[in-house]
């Protein structure tokens, strides 16, 4: 086996923080308290759009045990704020924009008097006309949510290739469709909790939370205060889950409660309850997708054109990001000579959307993967028979014109490996035979019209297959560096920290295996330090799945230039040669010529001794990528990833009860680090797919959430997703550590579109929308529709 | 501060004395607490909080000759493991069975469910068709009196309860004839943790091929839980032919009084009420071929 050539890396081993987080040890952001410490309560509105005329605080700021009521008037800096754009006010104060604006903060030691006076603030609006209905966001007429950019547009990315009427003319079948995707909440289980601290320096201060993305969470705190970046220290409590989403809704309470902790010089937190949690925090961005494809008789994909417009909701936070990565990823892991892709974001004054694993993926491989199924059918083939003719094999040029050269490009590997494992073609043909569909894909569907929910002829079963290719990292939304820090101490063990951060993903153990590998010793003599701003260089957001393949390598570099120092000395030591090689393994250095070996401890107390330097910064920048924004071509990812997913699912065809239950997912990430935190990853992903597929569904009315905690937003529980059957194909990637790339947002991504194509094997009928909720399956529309 | 005040009577007189020097205020009756716990933010600040879980006379289960006694603190699991009602009101056991998680059952009471009379309580249709009696407290009068069931609802969840007035015990009537088909099936989103979209409790007695009696409640499509009598009456007497069947189901649909809310639409809840009755007429013949 090739996982001989590790003694760390590659292994099963249970995170650093598991034995914390089980036996509920583990300090959340809530769990921590300081001296003095006052409570902020946030006041919103009760109207979706308007303009502010007054805020009357005068008969709350009289309330005993309030300490002071905070507003715009108090924001020493910017007050208008964005991760990319700045369009999101931290205080409202002219205008409201959707539900979730915050207009002043109530801060104070006792929480029942935070809270009466939090009913004292007057607020008084003039309400505007709400847009809620993103499909009509561009409408000559349309109410404008920002009308200082004079359209409620907030990007577009064009992407032209080839010849589309061309592509159109030489395709003998021409499919349309339009898919729709919901707005999902993240649904960590922690929710948002944040602390301002003031320091005895002037300006100073300590912010802890559950803050995903400690850099920019400072960036913004800074501009907000208006002092420089070093002034602000953001230490980064463990995570409850994030999947994405605690950026900006973090940045946002992050700002609001310093501003209000430089007020009154104590210590001010905010703890936002479920509710408000739901209500306050960004969404996955819901899409509206038009697919036209043409395609030979042959089964040759000879035009793709895509029109996509996502709701961004009031503001535009990572909007440019997430729609970029849908335009590069359109098409799907398919060779099409003929693209025209328009994807377009545009405000409302719904809940605004941002980033959340898979980042713009999970949208267009739905459409994606089930147009692809439906071509195949259209064709008489199998829907393996069609991805295998279109497929990107090695050298195979992307849409955007990227050429898949310098890693190896797995598709076919991954199809293979898991229509094998799970049977696929046989049980595909066997249960398609029965209910096979129909002529018209749009017509009812008889056997739904079965009642019986006992009996076994009412259980149909489908199976259902969906793929992807996926860019690592950032690609070219941004700058793609990160550092790490390392300091060995003199007995060996070892102090570690990244400029990326634990998000509750494991990242910390997998650092600490690669680290360990480097070095030769175990993770277990690996301290992984709490993440401070002020302890190591910004290293971008934790996000893209990008932590294991850029931080990672990071990490291994810092502990080369230690390894190479070592050995340096060594070499003097035992009077070698300059080009004698070590083996750094089991805790020993092994001259490889002479067979003479030291222990790692010995040899860290001899540097140390002799004043060699064992702490060293790691750095890894991201080789170069390209985009062209007028006809969105260029090598847009330096590497790219692959995976697939099967779905088994058993219909009630009765109550349109979708069985999720078995899903055999195998994914490319190169080589594994840490085996048991990547099966969780998997384990995880799937689950969360399987709830966007079957039944999550944030719903909106008129701007505003309806369902807003988890008794009504529903997430799968344990027994709601089946068997998850996890395999990696392990195609070693040139940049990454050990070659490892991504895992995080690919095991997510496939899933909801693997499952509709089960639904489909398995009744005969086609469906385009999310979630594939009872309601939609037995009557053709889901709840999100019907309440719109 | 306006903080709540909580008292916990150990005993129904207790109960009424705390009730008596209570005056004016917002009075909750708190058993398990899993439905109020999950809307404590909108509960009023000046509530005054009276928990009678540890009110003794409220618990257990007791076999009467003709009727089975539950007192209304009566955890949901308790109900599910205990053999009586195992042995002689099996339609129960299916409904518990669908109920929440292990930890909540544990917790959840079955007063509760009956006194927070949404349409969607799960134990709710199954004691409606039992006709069930339900006991009632009142601290005022310090009297004692009885209900059928359907009589207890106003509307979704509202009760026809008044000043204090608490269910202290569910009388359910045992039949005497042997054969008693029973029903229950309740369609939610998840297969645990999942309040109804829509369900269907039945009883009935089928002999030489015919119904002789039939009795139905259907659970998240009315303002109210009731019976279903005209669907009942027809059925009544009746062999189940499917054309029987298919008439059986539009009457049921025009019965019913469903409407779109956050957990269902009114199109999804009137087609599967038709399919469950017609699911539980098909199950009651094939039970007959056995
Ligand atoms: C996660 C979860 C899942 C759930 N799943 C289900 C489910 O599947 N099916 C279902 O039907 N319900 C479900 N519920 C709701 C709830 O658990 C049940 O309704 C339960 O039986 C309520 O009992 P309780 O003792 O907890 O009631 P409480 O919350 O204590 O009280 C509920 C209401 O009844 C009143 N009340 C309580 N006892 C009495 C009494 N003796 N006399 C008069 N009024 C009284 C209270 O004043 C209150 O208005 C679920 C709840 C949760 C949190």
């Amino acid at each position: 086996m090739k996982n001989n050539i590790f003694s760390v890396v590659g292994k099963n081993l249970p995170r650093t923080d598991a034995y914390e987080k089980v036996t509920g040890r583990a300090q959340y952001a809530a769990d921590i308290s300081f001296p003095g410490m006052c409570f902020a309560a946030q006041k919103k509105t009760t109207v979706p759009h308007g303009i502010i005329k007054n805020i009357d605080i005068s008969q709350a700021e009289r309330v005993t045990g309030v300490e002071v009521i905070i507003t715009h008037k108090d924001v020493p800096g910017n007050n208008i704020s964005g991760v990319i754009k700045y369009d999101q006010p931290v205080f409202s104060f002219d205008k409201i924009y959707c539900p979730a604006d915050v207009v002043s903060l109530v801060v104070g030691e006792d929480k029942e008097a935070v809270q009466k006076a939090l009913t004292l603030i007057k607020i008084e609006v003039e309400e505007l006309p709400v847009l809620s209905d993103y499909t009509h966001a561009l409408d000559k007429d349309a109410l404008l949510i920002h009308p200082e950019n004079k359209s409620n547009l907030i990007n577009h990315y064009p992407l032209r290739k080839g010849n589309i009427e061309k592509g159109f003319q030489e395709s003998d079948v021409i499919i349309e469709r339009t898919y729709t995707t919901p707005a999902i909440e993240h649904a960590y289980i922690e929710p948002e909790c944040i602390t301002a601290v003031p320091d005895f320096r002037k300006d100073v201060y300590k912010i802890y939370g559950s803050v995903q993305n400690p850099f920019t969470c400072r960036r913004i705190v800074a501009q907000v205060m208006k002092v420089p970046l070093a002034n602000i220290h953001i230490i980064q409590n463990e995570l409850g889950g994030s999947f994405g989403g605690k950026d900006d809704t973090m940045d946002m309470l992050a700002a609001r409660a310093c501003v209000a902790c430089k007020k009154v010089g104590k210590p001010v937190r905010i703890h936002l309850s479920r509710e408000e949690s739901i209500i306050e925090s960004y969404k996955r961005h819901p899409y509206t997708m038009n697919y036209k494809v043409g395609v030979s008789n042959k089964g040759i994909l000879k035009a793709m054109k895509i029109d996509i417009l996502a709701d961004g909701g009031a503001y535009a936070s990572m909007s440019p990001f997430v729609t970029w990565r849908s335009v590069v990823q359109a098409t799907g892991p398919y060779e099409v000579k003929n693209v025209h892709t328009d994807v377009r974001a545009v405000y409302t004054n719904n809940p605004y959307t941002g980033a959340m694993r898979g980042f713009g993926s999970p949208q267009i491989i739905f459409a994606q993967e089930s147009l692809m199924d439906e071509l195949a059918d259209e064709l008489h083939m199998s829907p393996i028979e069609i991805r295998r003719i279109n497929g990107y094999k090695q050298d195979s040029e992307t849409a955007s014109g990227q050429i898949l050269s310098n890693h190896v490009v797995s598709l076919n590997q991954v199809i293979d490996k898991a229509t094998k494992e799970s049977d696929f073609e046989k049980k595909y043909e066997t249960y398609k035979a029965k209910y096979s569909v129909e002529g018209n894909s749009h017509s009812i569907n008889l056997i739904l019209n079965d009642n019986q929910f006992s009996a076994g002829s009412n259980i149909k079963e489908g199976i259902g297959l969906a793929c992807s290719f996926r860019g690592c990292s950032l690609g070219a939304e941004g700058v793609d560096a990160t550092g790490s820090l390392i300091s060995i101490q003199k007995d060996g063990s070892v102090y570690l920290i990244s400029g990326l951060a634990e998000n509750g993903q494991g990242l910390r153990m997998t650092f600490s295996m690669i680290a360990a590998e480097t070095l030769g010793i175990s993770p277990d003599d690996i301290y992984y330090l709490e993440q401070d701003t002020s302890r190591v260089a910004d290293g971008g957001p934790t996000v893209a799945s990008r932590s294991t393949l850029v931080g990672g390598e990071a990490v291994k570099n810092a502990a080369e230039i230690v390894k190479k120092r070592i050995e340096k000395m060594l070499i003097d030591e035992w009077e070698l040669s300059e080009r004698a090689t070590f083996k750094f393994a089991d805790h020993y250095i092994v001259h490889e010529g002479s067979g003479k070996k030291i222990a790692v401890s010995e040899a860290c107390d001899k540097a140390y001794l002799n004043g060699v330097n064992l702490s060293a910064y790691g750095w890894f920048k991201a080789p170069e990528v390209d985009w062209d924004e007028e006809i969105g071509q260029g090598p847009a990812y330096f590497t790219y990833v692959y995976g697939c997913q099967i779905a088994e699912v058993e219909v009630n065809a009765a109550s349109g009860k979708i069985l999720v239950k078995r899903v055999t997912a195998v994914h490319d990430a190169g080589q594994i680090i840490n085996r048991l935190g990547a099966l969780g990853q998997i384990y995880g992903g799937v689950s969360m797919g399987a709830g966007y597929g079957i039944m999550e569904e944030v719903i909106v009315k008129n701007a505003e959430i309806q369902n807003i905690n988890f008794d009504e937003y529903l997430i799968p529980t344990s027994v709601d997703v089946g068997e998850i059957r996890a395999f990696f194909v392990e195609n070693p990637d040139r940049f990454g550590p050990f070659g490892a790339k991504s895992l995080g947002e690919p095991t997510l991504e496939i899933t909801a579109a693997a499952i509709n194509n089960a639904v489909a094997n398995a009744l005969g009928k086609r469906f385009y929308h999310l979630p594939l909720d009872l309601e939609q399956i037995k009557t053709g529309k889901t709840l999100y529709q019907i309440k719109k | 501060m306006n903080s709540m005040q909580y008292y916990s009577p150990n005993t129904l007189d207790e109960y009424q004395k705390i009730y008596s020097n209570i005056t004016g205020k917002n009075i909750l009756v708190f058993a398990g607490g899993t439905d109020l716990m999950v809307g404590r933010h909108e509960l009023p600040q000046d509530a005054v909080i009276i928990d009678i879980s540890g009110i003794a006379e409220l618990k257990g289960i007791e076999k009467k000759e003709d009727k089975i006694v539950v007192g209304s603190c009566t955890a949901l699991n308790e109900l599910l493991y205990s053999h009586q009602i195992q042995n002689n009101i099996p339609i129960l056991i299916k409904a518990i069975k669908t109920m929440a998680s292990e930890q909540i059952r544990n917790r959840a009471t079955i007063g509760g469910n009956i006194g927070n009379a949404s349409p969607a309580g799960d134990t709710i249709t199954p004691l409606v068709v039992l006709e069930a009696r339900i006991e009632i407290f009142s601290p005022e009068s310090n009297e004692i009196r009885t209900i059928p069931i359907e009589a207890l609802f106003r509307g979704p969840c509202a009760s026809t309860l008044q000043n204090g007035e608490i269910i202290t015990k569910i009388i359910i009537p045992l039949r005497k004839d042997k054969g008693i088909f029973c029903y229950f099936r309740k369609i939610g989103q998840r297969n645990a943790m999942t309040i109804t979209k829509a369900s269907l409790s039945a009883i009935a007695k089928y002999s030489s091929s015919k119904i002789e009696w039939i009795k139905l409640a259907s659970g998240s499509v009315s303002p109210v839980v009731k019976r279903m009598s005209i669907t009942e009456e027809f059925l009544k007497g009746k062999e189940l032919t499917t054309a029987v069947i298919n008439e059986a189901k539009e009457i049921i649909a025009r019965e019913i009084s469903p409407i779109t809310d956050i957990r269902s639409t009114k199109a999804f809840r009137v087609l599967i009420t038709k399919n469950l009755l017609g699911d539980c007429l098909y199950y009651l013949i094939r039970q007959q071929n056995i």
